[in-house]
């Protein structure tokens, strides 16, 4: 990477995850050009909140949806020096973005003025409570429930199902046994079957 | 009692340590759910495996679904509504490379295959339940307070059929049940006409469903992610036309 002015578009150029990582890293550390090679990633910030909210069958305002992105994007600043490397940028996004929309519509309801309010001939699928839309957020679910998982038994559940590892792979990257490897997989299954049948099971831990 | 396990675990039938492993070994793959030493375990432990499976199944479903998304953003070409997106790294003013939705383009919604955790953790139900219906059988629980919003009385057409329920338990799914509203009444044990278990607020009957009667009653029932299936309320609607 050379460039030290944005794309013509905002496409994202081919990275390695460690050269994401290291540019993660540059611009955390100030560098202007890592900054600005960022721009093309959280361009994406619009997309990823206009088809989470899509699928969740949550409308919102031109504004509200302004104010969603904004937060989003400001979220992902501050949580930048979290992005470890271990999915590629694009994806470590969209997953904060998935886990901060919950907290950001709700925002947004409790003014009370961002959703559409359904035209009376509109059978467009009704709106959730003005109080708590993130309960529209079901698809949203998978990110919760590994969110809730201490960081290890995470991994391993990504490495499995993200990323199709085997577990002499995920053994093997994360510096343990194989058995070992198994065992906190299906420690962690208990565990997201536990949080799922939980009485009020819902969003991430804190 | 090993520790680190979910509270769920205390309200199981007491377990030792070689059945978790001969537990994790099948979730692992190493051992095959019919091997005779699963068979040998109790019902609550094999029930619990083959919801874990099922969380298996729904996993990568939810996987599937969140690569098909990210590809479908990656991959939308946004000429028409491109700008210069400027210093976006850093909070600043306000400035979207979009303000239209994505079309769906067939691209399934993430992790909606966890929507479907609803239906596959819980254990299949043996019979019908009483008050018409088979998908699931079982007997049905208490009635649930879900809100049928539309069709109701009088309507032009039944189509979409929505409905509603404050404080829904996560992921679970609905099975909407429709009569022929000249028949028995639905609590009385007819076969509904049409029966379908939703993972949204929302039918709309497809291509190949039967059509619809002119009257008709239809339930929504709540299908919470483990536990019984609930009853929802009755509603009448008819096409005037």
């Amino acid at each position: 990477m050379t460039s030290a002015s944005p794309p013509a578009d905002d496409a994202v150029p081919q990275r390695t995850a460690l050269e994401e990582l290291e540019l993660v890293r540059r611009a955390l550390a100030g560098d202007p050009a890592a900054r600005t090679a960022l721009s093309p990633y959280f361009a994406k910030v619009p997309r990823i909140v206009a088809a989470l909210c899509r699928q969740s069958g949550t409308r919102l305002a031109p504004q509200d949806q302004e104010d969603v992105v904004q937060d989003c994007q400001t979220l992902l600043w501050r949580k930048l020096p979290d992005f470890a490397g271990r999915a590629r940028l694009t994806t470590w996004l969209f997953r904060v973005v998935g886990l901060e929309l919950k907290n950001a519509l709700r925002r947004v309801a409790k003014r009370k003025k961002s959703l559409i309010a359904p035209d009376p001939g509109d059978r467009e699928e009704p709106l959730s409570s003005a109080d708590d839309p993130s309960r529209r957020l079901g698809t949203l679910a998978a990110e919760e429930l590994l969110a809730r998982l201490e960081p290890t038994p995470m991994e391993v559940v990504r490495r499995r199902h993200w990323e199709e590892q085997t577990f002499e792979e995920i053994a093997t990257v994360l510096g343990m046994k194989v058995s070992q490897a198994k065992s906190l997989y299906y420690r962690a299954l208990v565990r997201l079957h536990g949080f799922l049948t939980e009485p009020g099971a819902g969003g991430p831990r804190g | 009692m090993n520790r680190g396990m979910g509270d769920d675990e205390r309200h199981d039938a007491p377990h030792d340590d070689a059945t978790d492993e001969l537990l994790a070994a099948v979730v692992a793959g190493d051992v095959e759910r019919d091997d005779p030493r699963v068979a040998a375990l109790p019902i609550e432990r094999r029930r619990r495996l083959d919801a874990l499976l099922r969380l298996q199944e729904r996993l990568d479903e939810a996987a599937d679904d969140e690569r098909a998304l990210l590809d479908e953003i990656d991959g939308v070409a946004d000429g028409a509504a491109a700008t210069r997106t400027g210093p976006v790294v850093l909070p600043g003013p306000r400035r979207l490379a979009s303000t239209f939705w994505l079309r769906a383009a067939g691209v399934t919604a993430v992790a909606a295959g966890l929507l479907l955790l609803v239906q596959s953790l819980l254990p299949p139900e043996p019979a019908a339940p009483p008050g018409g219906g088979s998908l699931g059988g079982g007997q049905l629980g208490s009635e649930v307070a879900i809100e049928l919003l539309a069709p109701r009385g009088a309507v032009d057409s039944f189509a979409p059929f929505q409905w509603r329920l404050a404080d829904a338990p996560p992921l679970a799914r609905y099975v909407l049940l429709i009569w022929d509203g000249s028949g028995p009444a639905p609590d009385s044990g007819g076969r509904p006409l049409i029966e379908r278990e939703v993972d949204g607020t929302q039918w709309s009957p497809a291509a190949g469903d039967p059509p619809l009667p002119r009257r008709i009653a239809w339930r929504v029932d709540l299908r919470p992610l483990d536990g019984a299936r609930q009853r929802g309320p009755v509603e009448t609607a008819w096409r005037e036309r």
